[in-house]
């Protein structure tokens, strides 16, 4: 497991210098992930926060070779790259190992992009996909996605008289993979860097393809201080909104339990996307929130339990 | 502004957009966003490395050092005031500080 | 010594992919072309290429897949038609201004709705503005003959664009003809290594490809490709000019047939050329002055040699087999705009043919020279703009 002085001694993958918001904490992954392993990685991006604040022409913050082309097509941009490398393997034209890293927001991974990204983890290539999931689109200026918690305010669903915020509860993309039964799949949050660059060091050196899901909280998408993300974080863990868990060969782990599993409304009260939900009128809208966490965080354990 | 960093002709650009040089968004300054200054205070540190890893900019610039027992490890240096953005993060999560007692990270209206 | 085979036109371009032996295949199957991925698919099975395929999930997928492993050093191809090429119309563009030299095999058919599998060039002409360099074939040997040419031209350092070869559905992709498949080794040869340029797999110096422009420069990326297609005309008549030395098989940008004295001209694209090239030796016999200009270029455009080839004739019709809907048929604005400024300009119009399929008889065709002819005789144009062959005029 790389300790923060082990990763202290190399070299990160990102620059300073990008131009993500204050606060952003995208770059606690995306510094880590030349730190965590000796592999040589390119990296893909899909269009979004990370992409456009990372590379405006004539700077770069990647200190790896990047790729960006689309929003919904990181997975089978990278399928190429992957793929490229593979025939230099069996050609002889290079001696190294590289590994491919695909990086997309939830916008670009839950929605536009899973086609791509599905086909791409059952087509088996070498590759790790990360989505940082903030919640919303929040590149365009916070729409709603499929990753946007139930009743949260965005600009696609604002908080009205008789609607409040998001009528959807969210889909469960790590769920989705780990349906693809591939090598690999876990979540992990951005407030944990311990946990975090474990996944991060697993999925790129496990061969065949995996996937990381990492709670990125956006500050202005939650409408929270620029010096909230990492506590935001780590109430998503606490209330099991976000639990921390990986899936190997179809193995549970549960990577964190807290001690007292607090209510979802001391994640949901500390954010100003949900600051209407405090109003009785839409006390529905956090039990179901709460009853969908609960529901979750059962069958989680109940899947650990049962692969022990 | 680097004279490499002039506005180029169509003719001085390789083709396809490509930016051949990587990191050098670190020619870039964003200290420029900041309104508060993290101020870091070596005394009361312990070095856990804590802003470090989390500071979005990677303005904690690191030395190499001692532990108390002698054994190597990586030190905070200093804050790289051409970088840091000022959000704070570094002086929320910074451990002896959220203990309350000492504080290793103040946080400073920026002088205008 | 080449062999001459009998053959489907998608036959012949799973040959000449066989023959390039790319790096990287990514491909969507959908018809007309699905043969030419099934042909190489067994290719690959047999060990007869190199090649890994990445069987995408959709034609998105392909193109960013032959992007991602063309940045990554690769020579890479891919085959699409109609509805499938419209998947990828993003990612054409993206091809382009990344200025990667992808190959890509474009089996002419219409576009939906509704739905349709059967030829016309509304697919290819809807992605004429995408950055791609776009050939159109007669015939199966043509069509084999510019994707022996793509890479040499594609993949040329003052070029660095992808490359569409196009062909018409059915009527070439499912038609046996015969042909002349050159040596594989001589192909090889004069096809030469590909040579990558800041591939993202070169770790050691890692570049940034795909970045963010603001104001401040995506005119002058744009401007720096502009001037590629530009220069990549002379490269197309340079690779011509090899290839029939190598080969025997001249080609230049455009055919040109029997047009040095013809008073009135036919400008057409792909099959339907060999119609009226039958239909002009017919007329020819009984004395009339007719000719043919067939497009094989039409990105870039060769408006200057165009507008020589036509001088001296007295009337031109445009046959465009797509639509641009509200305008003239694309190609027409083409020759329209490459006879702007000829001295004589003869008299003008088009005729938008063959959508869907709709068959095109060699009566068809002398109804077009009939019509051409009571124009001249009238020393005007009645109809500028009409479509042949369509219930209800």
């Amino acid at each position: 497991m790389p300790k923060l002085q082990e990763m202290a001694k190399k070299e990160a993958a990102f620059s300073s210098g990008h131009r993500l918001c204050a606060g952003c904490p995208v770059p606690i992954f995306t510094k880590m992930l030349t730190r965590v392993t000796d592999y040589d990685i390119v990296v893909g991006s899909a269009t979004g926060c990370l992409e456009v604040a990372s590379s405006i022409f004539p700077y770069s913050a990647w200190k790896v070779p990047w790729i960006h082309t689309a929003f919904e097509n990181a997975a089978a941009m990278m399928s190429g790259v992957e793929t490229l490398h593979k025939v230099h393997r069996r050609k002889n034209k290079t001696d190294k190992k590289i590994k491919c890293v695909a990086i997309g927001g939830d916008g670009g991974t839950y929605d536009i992009g899973i086609q791509s990204l599905s086909a791409a983890m059952e087509r088996g290539h070498d590759l790790l996909y990360i989505c940082y999931d903030n919640g919303a689109y929040m590149n365009t200026g916070i729409q709603r996605s499929g990753a946007t918690p139930l009743g949260a305010a965005t600009t696609t669903t604002p908080v009205g008289t008789v609607v409040a915020g998001k009528q959807q509860q969210r889909k469960d993309l790590t769920r989705i993979m780990i349906a693809h039964h591939i090598p690999y799949v876990a979540q992990a949050s951005i407030h944990n860097p311990v946990d975090l660059s474990n996944k991060i060091k697993k999925g790129i050196e496990i061969d065949g393809p995996a996937f990381l899901n990492i709670l990125s909280p956006c500050i202005p998408g939650w409408r929270i201080a620029p010096d909230m993300a990492v506590e935001l974080a780590g109430l998503g863990a606490e209330t099991c909104f976000w639990p921390l868990y990986e899936v190997e060969d179809q193995n549970f782990k549960v990577n964190y339990e807290p001690k007292k599993k607090l209510p979802v409304t001391d994640w949901l009260f500390t954010q100003g996307r949900f600051r209407h939900l405090r109003d009785a009128k839409w006390s529905h809208l956090v039990q179901d929130f709460q009853t969908r966490v609960d529901q979750q965080w059962d069958w989680l354990l109940g899947r650990q339990a049962a692969t022990k | 502004m680097k004279d490499k960093y002039r506005l180029k002709k169509w003719q001085e650009l390789p083709p396809g957009g490509v930016i051949t040089e990587g990191g050098n968004a670190a020619d870039y300054e964003t200290g420029t966003w900041r309104t508060w200054r993290p101020v870091w205070e070596e005394k009361n540190c312990i070095h856990c490395l804590t802003c470090w890893v989390f500071c979005p900019e990677g303005a904690f610039l690191l030395r190499d050092g001692k532990t108390p027992s002698g054994k190597d490890r990586k030190e905070i240096r200093k804050i790289d005031y051409f970088y840091c953005k000022g959000c704070g993060l570094c002086v929320r999560e910074c451990p002896v500080n959220k203990k309350g007692a000492k504080e290793v990270i103040q946080f400073v209206r920026e002088e205008t | 010594m080449p062999k001459t085979i009998a053959i489907t036109g998608n036959g012949a371009m799973a040959e000449a992919m066989r023959q390039i032996n790319p790096d990287v295949v990514a491909a969507f199957p959908i018809t007309p072309s699905t043969q030419i991925i099934e042909d190489f698919a067994k290719f690959v099975a047999d060990g007869k290429v190199d090649t890994e395929l990445i069987t995408v999930e959709s034609e998105h997928s392909a193109m960013s897949a032959c992007i991602g492993a063309s940045v990554a050093g690769g020579r890479v191809m891919t085959a699409t038609s109609s509805n499938g090429l419209a998947l990828m119309w993003e990612m054409l563009y993206i091809a382009a201004s990344m200025r990667q030299p992808v190959l890509m095999t474009v089996v002419n058919r219409a576009i939906s709705a509704p739905i349709n599998i059967h030829c016309d060039h509304g697919d290819s002409m809807g992605a004429r503005d995408a950055g791609w360099i776009q050939f159109y074939a007669e015939n199966n040997q043509e069509a084999y003959d510019n994707m022996i040419m793509a890479p040499v031209i594609g993949e040329n350092m003052e070029v660095r664009l992808p490359v569409m070869v196009c062909m018409d559905g059915f009527i070439i992709s499912h038609s046996i003809e015969t042909m002349e498949i050159e040596e594989d080794q001589k192909v090889r040869d004069f096809i030469g290594e590909h040579t990558a340029l800041n591939s993202l797999l070169d770790t050691d110096n890692p570049v940034t490809w795909g970045a963010l422009d603001l104001h401040d420069y995506y005119i002058e990326h744009r401007r720096g490709q502009q001037e590629a297609m530009y220069r990549a005309k002379s490269v197309i008549e340079d690779v011509s000019m090899r290839f029939g030395e190598e080969f025997g098989r001249k080609y230049d940008l455009f055919e040109s047939y029997c047009l040095d004295d013809a008073d009135r001209v036919v400008v057409a694209i792909n099959s339907v050329a060999g119609e009226i090239k039958e239909v002009i030796d017919e007329l020819r016999e009984q004395g009339e002055k007719v000719g043919l200009l067939k497009i094989r270029l039409f990105r870039p455009f060769p408006y200057a040699e165009i507008a020589q080839a036509l001088k001296g004739c007295k009337i031109v019709t445009v046959m465009d087999r797509s639509t641009s809907m509200g305008a003239y048929g694309p190609l027409f604005s083409e020759i329209s705009n490459a006879l702007y400024d000829a001295e004589a300009k003869p008299l003008l119009y088009n005729r938008t043919y063959g959508l869907g399929g709709r068959v095109m008889l060699l009566d068809d065709i002398k109804d077009v020279f009939k019509e051409s002819e009571e124009y001249l005789n009238n020393g005007k144009v009645e109809k500028m703009f009409d479509f042949l062959n369509v219930r209800g005029g």
